[in-house]
């Protein structure tokens, strides 16, 4: 998978005809240079020991805040002033908001374009040609990343027309009033849930997704007033989810599975809705109820049967909570 | 009913008495000559090792199934064998084994005389040919409006030769006919004596139309297809036909022994390739892909900093090939297997059992392809394993699931039986007394002569679950390993073995790990193994020859007396009745129980099973209220067993459906009930009637051994002397008080067996269950074919997804038993996931699976889990439990319950 991901990101660089081709390697080599910090980042975010950010692989870090509806129109409308496609907005590299039509890329290819935003070394305004590997592996766009606020970019896919100094000054009309409200959403990090939802003590932390969308939700700061539950390091915590939902979680979803990996044997979790790990130092749950899964992770006392009513509620939660937009 | 008598004689006459050595075997040439020569001594090689196999042709699937309990009464009857018998006519054999061993030993002139005279076994040149005859009033209802279908119901095609005509497929209602005894694929060769062919085919359908008489159809296996008589394969010498490896390099299949050593490599014209199977090179996949291999097998430890590879998996034409590598030194040998028939899983574990067969085998790896005029012999033993590896799924051909889902378990370890305490002593019994080697008995002058061997343990499989083990871990796993890999195994399942032997010379693992410092050193000696079956019974045992007993040297054929003292074990376990206590104890879901019927957990299935409850209530009234005319009925028989049997399994009829409180109406639980009622209607009728003669009758037939000399004492302190008692002491002075008779009294003792359940709840709401030592590589798990006796869709539902949920958790288990039982580990380990000690997950049943079972209007969701959990204390132990939603259940509970019944 994480070869797949590299294939992607070169190809993002600098192209499908270019790389196959390869009629000047030194070229190639040179090219793909551009690519490393974002394969770097890839690779820092996988390793378990540093694991700053973790991630998984097939999905969209995310924020869910209130705001994002708001959001959204205000990046229908940056996208329609500046003729471009695809827009999104991240914070601290997880995806806040997107445009509405930013579903109908390939769920690969958006995240690989969050890849480019999370990667950023901070450059106020740069636009990067990218190849996207499905649509249009071939001839290149033009990606523009702009950074509103520390940590939080925005980025649109466009054509050749608007100037870089253009882009500058549409950014500035659009998104000046929103400032306060994008303030408001880079708060809920690293909660990442709102406020409104909460959450029985025993949970350590949560991963939300969404399964059409390939968005999850980390939280490994559920209840923010319990400092004393320290035992575990808020970064274990999240790794212990994230390897819970690849080795075990993931096969809730089958319609997860990338369709390469030839799925012979998949057959047999179909109807699964439930599983769960208990370990030593703490229990995993995951339920899927619809389009949304919910891995928890609680206290090791807690029993098998409370844990699935937990989930089950966080899931209902989740379902019908006016705030939650994805 | 005759079927079952010959099948009678049959269990009688190889151990009946001395005679019998001679007239058992079909040949009597040269009887006269050497009256002791074991039928199978012709078959033994020139390097001394033997495989002889003699199965029973059964004659159609349902009287077998029938005859496997009922003839097991009338056989315990007939049978007089005695141990103690075969003890005294063997006196003075050991000093023709010997003899005949010097013979062998001396000059191979003697043996080489014996097998040039040409000794063939009938019934295997016979089980090319089947017969079937058809009745003539049959008529099948055929939708193309062929004659063929009509008549017969079957349907034909032309071979690609235009000519011969080959089954394609059968009617629904002609494959009880047919089944299983001819497949698709096999050549239809007569009609009623007439060959046909596609030419006159028509014409001999017109005739036999008109004709009144049954058809009999004669079909011959095809031999150049892969239907594969296993048997034959098993015991012949040479190398298999030219079909065969066409069919296993289609399979992609393949073996290949390198040596990567320089010297080697290029002193070898084939760049160090010692073995390839199946041959020619340049047509093996392997072979022309295993620069990659070894390549990749050099730079991954090196460049990667990683363990050496394991296995890779390669798209090759079309289809996913996995290739495993086993790296010996230098050396390498590589295995590939189809993806879709051993998946990598599967793959990792059927290697590491194959090597296993090499090692014990031959001793080890190198030796094993270096060893000089070897080939033919390796070139069947894999064509042998490959065979067997894929023919496993020829059984489950409908259910479309991959070999290594769906036997997951048998990959894993020797799947064992749990038996009832005192049946576990007597089989335990039994083997301790092959093992003690006691034979002062029929040796005077004991210590003139030295033992050939010491047996070293031995184990007891019946129809392929293992009842016992006297072995070494290591042993027994390498054991198995080879039984299951050559089918010797599945055979003693498939088919009932007349008889079979096999000697072996192995090296055990002991003595190929050599530990000095070791104050228990193992003597410098050889090793074999002897296996002898019978019916359904395997028998392997390890001897030793070297230490204490006499040195073996050269050549080493089986000494025909050990051959007759593991048989004699065997014939004393049947004579037990332990082959009809098993029979009767596999199919009755005891220990633990298994809900086989899940539907009846749901609330629509709670309603059904009450009014099926109520309903078996009013039957039983008025099976009660018959009992009188029954009885009256018993008294103008005869006062043979076997018409009791007939009678009450006709009122079998009547409560066959009462379902006490195990809630379990299916066929098979209620079979091994029969045999609970029967016991309780003797009961009470002996109890009804007043006259003691019928009493007397009833123990005479049904009351055998201590309990009957207890009861018949009891009777005559009340009662006094009577003519019917001095019957009875005759009878009882005729089968003079001796061990057996103790053993068989504690068997009947277990007709009447509790149930036993694991799962926490008022109803039982285990589907399945799984223990796993992998250690001791001994699972324990309901029978093998609990799912054909439950006979249930959603069983099989749920057992499909038990299984394939079963290795996703033992694949993740496996990181805390690796980390628990080596701490200083290689490669680095997931910390987060060696913690792990229980996985579940929860299953929910689809729909359409669910209205298949009738369970249309049943709205509420099925869903069952599946929950594994590793124990590891004090050795790493899983257990896999699959139960209903409805009761949570806590696994260290079942586990704990579970302990108690082993």
């Amino acid at each position: 998978m994480l070869l797949a991901c590299v294939h992607d990101v070169m190809v993002l660089c600098i192209g499908k005809k270019d790389l196959e081709n390869l009629k000047n390697i030194d070229q190639v080599k040179k090219e793909l240079r551009q690519c490393y910090s974002i394969l770097d980042y890839l690779l820092e975010s996988l390793d378990p020991n540093t694991a700053s950010n973790s991630l998984v692989l097939d999905l969209m870090p995310s924020i869910l805040c209130p705001q994002a509806q708001q959001l959204q129109q205000a990046l229908d409308h940056y996208e329609e002033s500046v003729t471009g496609r695809w827009a999104c907005l991240s914070i601290y590299g997880h995806l806040v908001a997107t445009s509405s039509d930013f579903q109908e890329l390939d769920p690969r290819e958006a995240r690989l374009l969050l890849l480019l935003t999370a990667a950023q070394d901070g450059a106020p305004l740069r636009d990067t040609p990218v190849y996207l590997p499905q649509t249009s592996p071939n001839v290149a766009f033009r990606a523009v990343t702009c950074k509103l606020l520390a940590d939080v970019y925005i980025l649109v896919i466009c054509g050749a027309t608007p100037a870089l100094s253009q882009i500058d000054e549409i950014v500035l009309q659009c998104w000046e009033g929103y400032a306060q409200i994008i303030k408001e959403a880079k708060l809920i990090y690293p909660r990442n849930f709102p406020i409104s939802i909460s959450f029985e003590p025993t949970i350590l932390g949560i991963l939300a997704i969404n399964i059409t969308k390939r968005r999850c939700v980390y939280s490994r700061h559920v209840n923010v007033t319990n400092q004393k539950n320290r035992s575990m390091s808020g970064a274990h915590r999240t790794d212990i989810l994230r390897t819970f939902y690849v080795t075990t979680a993931r096969h809730l979803a089958p319609e997860l599975k990338n369709k390469e990996n030839d799925d012979y044997k998949d057959d047999w979790a179909d109807g699964m809705c439930d599983t769960y790990w208990s370990s030593e130092y703490h229990k995993c749950h995951a339920q899927r109820s619809g389009n949304l899964m919910c891995c928890v992770l609680y206290a090791s006392t807690v029993p098998i049967h409370t844990m699935r009513l937990i989930t089950t509620q966080i899931l209902q939660d989740l379902n019908t909570n006016k705030e939650v937009y994805w | 009913m005759n079927n079952i008598k010959s099948k009678l004689t049959n269990y009688d006459s190889p151990c009946d008495s001395d005679n019998d050595w001679t007239n058992s075997s079909d040949d009597s040439k040269y009887s006269d000559s050497e009256s002791s020569v074991p039928e199978w001594d012709s078959d033994v090689c020139e390097d001394g090792e033997l495989v002889y196999i003699k199965t029973k042709v059964i004659e159609t699937d349902n009287a077998f199934k029938s005859a496997l309990l009922e003839n097991c009464e009338k056989f315990k009857l007939r049978n007089n064998f005695k141990r103690s018998s075969t003890r005294r006519s063997t006196k003075g054999r050991i000093f023709r084994a010997l003899k005949v061993r010097k013979s062998k030993t001396g000059d191979n002139d003697a043996g080489k005389k014996r097998s040039t005279e040409n000794k063939h076994i009938n019934s295997e040149e016979d089980s090319n040919i089947i017969v079937i005859q058809i009745s003539k009033s049959m008529i099948f209802t055929s939708e193309k409006n062929c004659q063929i279908e009509k008549l017969f119901g079957l349907s034909l095609e032309t071979h690609s030769d235009e000519k011969t005509l080959i089954v394609s497929d059968f009617l629904v209602e002609a494959k009880a006919i047919y089944l299983p005894n001819v497949k698709k694929g096999y050549h239809l060769i007569k009609i009623n004596g007439v060959e046909i062919n596609s030419f006159n085919i028509n014409k001999i359908l017109d005739r036999v139309s008109e004709d009144h008489c049954n058809p009999k159809l004669t079909f011959k296996v095809p031999d150049d297809e892969f239907y594969i008589n296993k048997e034959k394969l098993l015991s012949s010498k040479t190398a298999p036909g030219n079909s065969l490896i066409q069919f296993l390099r289609e399979s992609m299949c393949a073996v290949l022994y390198i040596c990567c050593n320089d010297i080697e490599y290029h002193s070898n014209d084939d760049k160090g390739v010692l073995y390839c199977y199946p041959r020619p090179f340049n047509q093996n996949f392997l072979y022309n892909t295993r620069g990659a291999y070894v390549t990749l097998n050099h730079l991954t430890p090196k460049s990667l900093g990683i363990s050496e590879p394991i296995a890779s998996t390669v798209l090759y034409n079309g289809s996913l090939i996995n290739v495993a590598y086993i790296p010996y030194y230098s050396d390498l040998l590589l295995l590939a297997f189809p993806n879709k028939r051993v998946d990598l899983f599967a793959t990792n574990k059927v290697c590491n059992n194959i090597v296993r067969v090499l090692e014990f085998l031959y001793g080890s790896l190198k030796y094993c392809f270096t060893k000089p005029n070897n080939v033919d012999k390796l070139d069947n033993l894999f064509c042998l394993m490959f065979l067997t590896i894929l023919s496993k799924d020829e059984n489950c051909r409908d259910c479309d699931t991959s070999m290594g889902i769906r036997y997951f378990e048998d990959l894993l370890a020797v799947h064992t039986a749990t038996l009832p305490l005192e049946v576990k002593i007597q089989v335990d019994d039994a083997i301790t007394e092959l093992e003690a080697a006691d034979y002062r008995e029929w040796t005077d002058d004991i210590e003139n002569f030295q033992r050939l061997y010491t047996v070293i343990g031995s184990c007891l499989y019946y129809s392929g679950h293992l009842l016992s083990s006297h072995l070494q871990n290591e042993d027994l796993k390498e054991i198995h390993a080879y039984l299951k890999l050559t089918g010797i195994l599945g055979l003693s399942v498939e088919k009932e073995l007349e008889k079979l032997v096999l000697w072996k010379e192995v090296f055990i693992s002991e003595h190929r790990i050599k530990h000095d410092e070791n104050e228990y050193r193992i003597p410098d000696g050889r090793w074999f193994l002897l296996l002898v079956g019978k019916g359904q019974f395997l028998l392997a045992t390890l001897m030793e020859a070297g230490g204490c007993t006499e040195d073996a040297l050269g050549v080493t054929p089986p000494s025909p007396f050990y051959v007759e003292e593991c048989e004699s074990c065997l014939e004393l376990l049947y004579d037990v009745g332990l082959n009809r206590y098993l029979a009767s104890w596999f199919s009755s879901n005891t220990m633990p129980q298994v809900e086989t019927s899940p539907e009846y957990l749901t609330k629509v299935g709670k309603k059904l099973r009450d009014v099926h409850n109520f309903k078996s209530d009013v039957s039983l009234r008025s099976s009660t209220l018959k009992l009188p005319k029954f009885q009256s009925d018993l008294k103008k028989r005869h006062s043979s067993s076997e018409q009791i049997n007939v009678g009450s399994s006709t009122s079998d009829g009547n409560i066959f459906n009462y379902g006490s409180n195990h809630s379990l109406y299916n066929q098979w639980y209620s079979g091994s009930q029969k045999q609970y009622r029967h016991s309780s209607l003797d009961v009470s009728y002996s109890e009804d009637s007043n006259s003691l003669k019928s009493n007397s009758e009833m123990s005479d037939d049904r009351v055998q051994g201590r309990r009957a000399d207890r009861e018949q004492r009891n009777r005559r302190d009340s009662s006094g002397s009577d003519s019917d008692w001095d019957k009875q002491d005759s009878s009882r002075a005729s089968s003079n008080i001796d061990v057996s008779d103790i053993r068989k009294s504690l068997l009947n003792d277990i007709d009447q067996v509790t149930t036993h359940r694991i799962t926490a709840g008022d109803d039982n709401v285990l589907f399945h269950f799984m223990q796993l030592e992998s250690t001791t590589g001994i699972l324990i798990a309901p029978v093998k074919n609990i799912e054909t006796q439950a006979n249930n869709k959603l069983y099989s539902y749920i057992l499909k997804t038990f299984r394939s949920a079963c290795q996703r958790i033992h694949e993740l288990l496996q990181h805390s038993i690796r980390f628990k039982t080596n701490q200083v580990s290689s490669t680095p380990l997931n910390k987060i996931l060696i913690a792990v000690k229980e996985y579940g997950m929860l299953f929910q049943v689809p729909q359409s699976i669910m209205s298949k079972c009738g369970l249309k209007k049943n709205m509420d969701p099925f869903q069952f889990w599946v929950v594994g959990r590793v124990f590891s204390e004090p050795e790493p132990r899983e257990l896999y439990i699959c139960y209903h939603e409805s009761v949570p259940q806590d696994l260290c509970e079942v586990a704990y319950l579970l302990s108690y019944l082993e």
